[in-house]
């Protein structure tokens, strides 16, 4: 495991935990930052199971491994929110009841089958505060199916150019994926081409791609670009903000979901560079590791897949409760924040000690990569 | 008289406010006033034309605009010197013309019908807001608010009160109601024109940052054409000629004489991103933001203006706090601030570059690209309004 790694997982979650407390407008880039990381771990396993095992076993295994990692804590937490829909109507919790309408089991198929990404983008789509954050696992998953078979199909010496044809198509995507929408060229888009571009999985395909490339390449004077880049991209943001809305704010232009000037389409590529660039500086150059690869980052790190998948009920549920106990507490205020905070601690490592790590002991005793 | 949320103006922006309101935050619906400086049906300067947008947002508000006396419009020419591209909606008419004293009072009507109360012959003398709430001083006494809604258009007293000194884009507009043909002796000639309405770009090389229209509308259920000349002043700084001129020509060139019918002039004040749009306790709606500055176009923005002000309203009433700070940014954001946004950018880049080699380019030459691009950018807004 590279130093750091996790500590940047950790510093993700924490930012997603914020945006979702309202206390961090742009907070949601901790997803875009998950993307490029997961781009950037899975081709890095992805090539060295190629070079080592026989082909036959390249799929059986990362498959079996992602197999093990993933869907044990995903279905999990889909059964506690199924139990959910009986236990909310007992718990009186005013403040969720309109949740469980009729399209609340209908989003629990689409999350069980990993599509909550396309089901976002449609028409049908209705906020749901248990499930909408699933969107971005079915992204990773999508992009889980898909990686791998490249990845086997193409010769190492083409990999640059897969790397950067992806990195292009995403852009292209982005672009094509907001003009059909505007265009409003069939009846179940989306009435929301900026929301649709942020869940759909072909938009992020170049934050993998930018991950991808790092993992094996290397990019000139990393820290130098680093400094550029943490100054350039929020002037960038602030600026098209105050052209396109006469105002700035503190979410530095990168508001969710991201509009003005086109911002969807070319304001990704961005970010995913930036944060391909902040991953190399981590994972090449050790920087902030004395920070990231400190026991507490480690550990959120190590456990940051559960963080996420749990915080989101539980921001929900604390958010009730307090309703419930008539305490008018705001969704942004810092009692609420540290109750979820440490609520989703408590659950996660709870998930992670029972349920995560003996799965995870048994993903390397049946599906050893010899790494 | 007290009153939670005061509307200033019972045209297409303060009606649709308080129509969205009503769906929004139901339990405020009796608790809305709306102030009417004239009595209904009363005229008002406007060409009257309504593109689909204003019809989808009518329509998820349950209303049904072809009750109103209307021209369909099944074409839309817009040209340089008499050639250029068509606009057509499959299936449809690509705009319907109303006038504007019907179509304001039908809204009225209907928003009576949910149970608001407008009052008519109201005149509003100033807007005074404090920390508690705010006065108004009419004509018929005092009125006292929580918050007021400035829908009274382009120059309406409500900004005047509180933005006296803020600079501001305005174009010009003169207007001009006719028959369908020049004398009752010539037949024929206006054969294919009924359904039919133009935009002419031929002034902008002469520095008129706009064009020159000819819509075909109704008075009274006879036929008619409205012609009119629109200027955004965005050339305003070089020489040109009086707008009078160029709308003179261009009926002119159809038979008709300008000097025997009735010009009307009035201002429009058009979009910018950094247009004022509240101060605490007021909230502007309508023109008196801004229209689209492309083509002047302020039912429709207005109607849009509805929803997002509604939106604003009802969260503030949640939170008891009524500073309106992120009313700019929400509009900006809306789907229907990022069509203004584009059509601010558009018309700047289509009525300053005013060689006649460029007007060609993008009226003849470039035709399936501009309508491409107007599908993207400047139409359909409406469908995500939300």
């Amino acid at each position: 495991m590279i130093a750091g790694l996790d500590g940047l997982r950790a510093v993700a979650f924490l930012i997603v935990f914020f945006f979702h407390t309202r206390n961090l407008p742009f907070g949601w880039l901790g997803v875009q930052l998950f993307f490029v990381l997961s781009g950037f771990l899975i081709t890095d396993i992805l090539l060295r199971m190629k070079e080592r095992l026989p082909r036959r076993e390249f799929f059986i295994k990362f498959y079996g491994r992602r197999f093990l990692r993933i869907f044990p804590l995903y279905y999990f937490y889909l059964s506690l929110v199924v139990l959910l829909i009986f236990l909310l109507p007992l718990l009186k919790l005013n403040a969720l009841n309109a949740e469980l309408g009729k399209g609340f089991l209908n989003q629990i198929w689409v999350a069980m089958f990993y599509v909550y990404d396309f089901f976002h983008a449609s028409v049908f789509f209705e906020r749901s505060r248990f499930l909408v954050h699933l969107w971005s696992l079915s992204v990773e998953e999508q992009f889980y199916i898909l990686w791998p078979l490249l990845i086997f199909l193409t010769p190492r010496e083409r990999f640059k150019q897969l790397c950067f044809t992806a990195i292009g198509l995403g852009f292209v995507f982005r672009l094509g994926i907001t003009l059909v929408y505007r265009m409003h060229l069939f009846p179940f888009l989306l009435n929301d081409p900026q929301q649709a571009v942020n869940v759909l999985p072909i938009s992020h395909i170049d934050a993998f791609a930018f991950g991808a490339y790092i993992s094996r390449f290397e990019i000139p004077r990393p820290r130098l670009q680093l400094l550029a880049l943490i100054i350039i991209t929020p002037a960038i943001g602030l600026l098209t903000d105050y052209v396109s809305k006469g105002s700035i704010s503190s979410s530095l232009g990168y508001d969710l979901p991201m509009t003005g000037l086109y911002k969807e389409v070319w304001g990704y590529s961005l970010l995913n560079y930036l944060f391909a660039v902040l991953i190399y500086c981590v994972a090449r150059t050790n920087f902030l590791t004395t920070v990231l690869d400190s026991a507490p980052f480690r550990y959120l790190g190590k456990i940051s897949y559960g963080l996420y998948v749990y915080h989101y009920g539980v921001i929900a549920m604390c958010f009730a409760l307090f309703r419930k106990y008539d305490l008018n507490y705001s969704l942004r205020s810092p009692q609420l924040f540290f109750t979820a905070m440490g609520l989703t601690l408590l659950i996660a490592t709870l998930s992670f000690t029972l349920l995560e790590k003996p799965l995870i002991d048994l993903k390397d005793k049946f599906f050893r990569t010899g790494s | 008289m007290e009153k939670d949320v005061l509307i200033l103006g019972g045209g297409p922006g303060g009606l649709s406010t308080a129509l969205h309101l009503q769906k929004i935050a139901p339990h405020l619906a009796n608790r809305i006033l709306i102030l009417e400086k004239e009595h209904y049906p009363r005229h008002k300067l406007c060409a009257g034309g309504l593109v689909e947008d204003a019809e989808v947002i009518l329509e998820k508000l349950g209303l049904d605009v072809s009750e109103v006396p209307h021209v369909d419009v099944e074409q839309i020419h817009f040209d340089f010197e008499g050639n250029g591209i068509r606009f057509r909606v499959p299936g449809k008419q690509a705009m319907r013309v109303v006038r504007r004293n019907e179509f304001d009072a039908w809204l009225a009507e209907k928003t009576r019908e949910l149970g608001i109360e407008i009052r008519e012959g109201v005149t509003v003398k100033s807007v005074i807001p404090d920390n508690e709430g705010v006065t108004i001083e009419t004509n018929q006494g005092d009125f006292r608010a929580q918050m007021v809604v400035g829908a009274d258009g382009s120059n309406g007293i409500t900004r005047r009160c509180i933005l006296s000194n803020e600079p501001v884009s305005t174009a010009r507009v003169l207007e001009v109601i006719t028959p369908t043909q020049p004398s009752p002796k010539s037949n024929g000639f206006w054969g294919g024109r009924e359904g039919v309405a133009y935009f002419e770009f031929w002034p902008v090389p002469d520095n008129i940052a706009g064009y020159v229209w000819d819509f075909p509308t109704q008075l009274n259920g006879e036929p008619m054409r409205c012609w009119g000349i629109y200027d955004t002043n965005v050339l305003a700084d070089h020489s040109r000629p009086a707008l009078k001129e160029p709308l003179a020509q261009e009926m002119n060139q159809h038979g008709f004489e300008l000097d025997n019918y009735e010009i009307k002039g009035y201002p429009i004040r058009w979009y910018t991103p950094w247009n004022t749009a509240s101060v605490p306790r007021v909230l502007l709606v309508g023109d008196s933001v801004g229209a689209d500055p492309l083509f002047g176009e302020g039912i429709s923005i207005a109607l849009g203006y509805g929803l997002v002000a509604a939106r604003e309203i009802s969260e503030s009433f949640r939170r008891n706090e009524f500073s309106f700070n992120g009313y700019r940014r929400r509009l900006a954001r809306s789907a229907l601030g990022q069509a203004l946004f584009a059509r601010w950018v558009i018309t700047h880049i289509v009525y300053t570059m005013k060689w006649k080699w460029f007007q060609i380019f993008i009226w003849r030459i470039c035709k399936s690209l501009v309508l491409f691009g107007a599908r993207v950018f400047v139409l359909n807004w409406g469908k995500r309004l939300r």
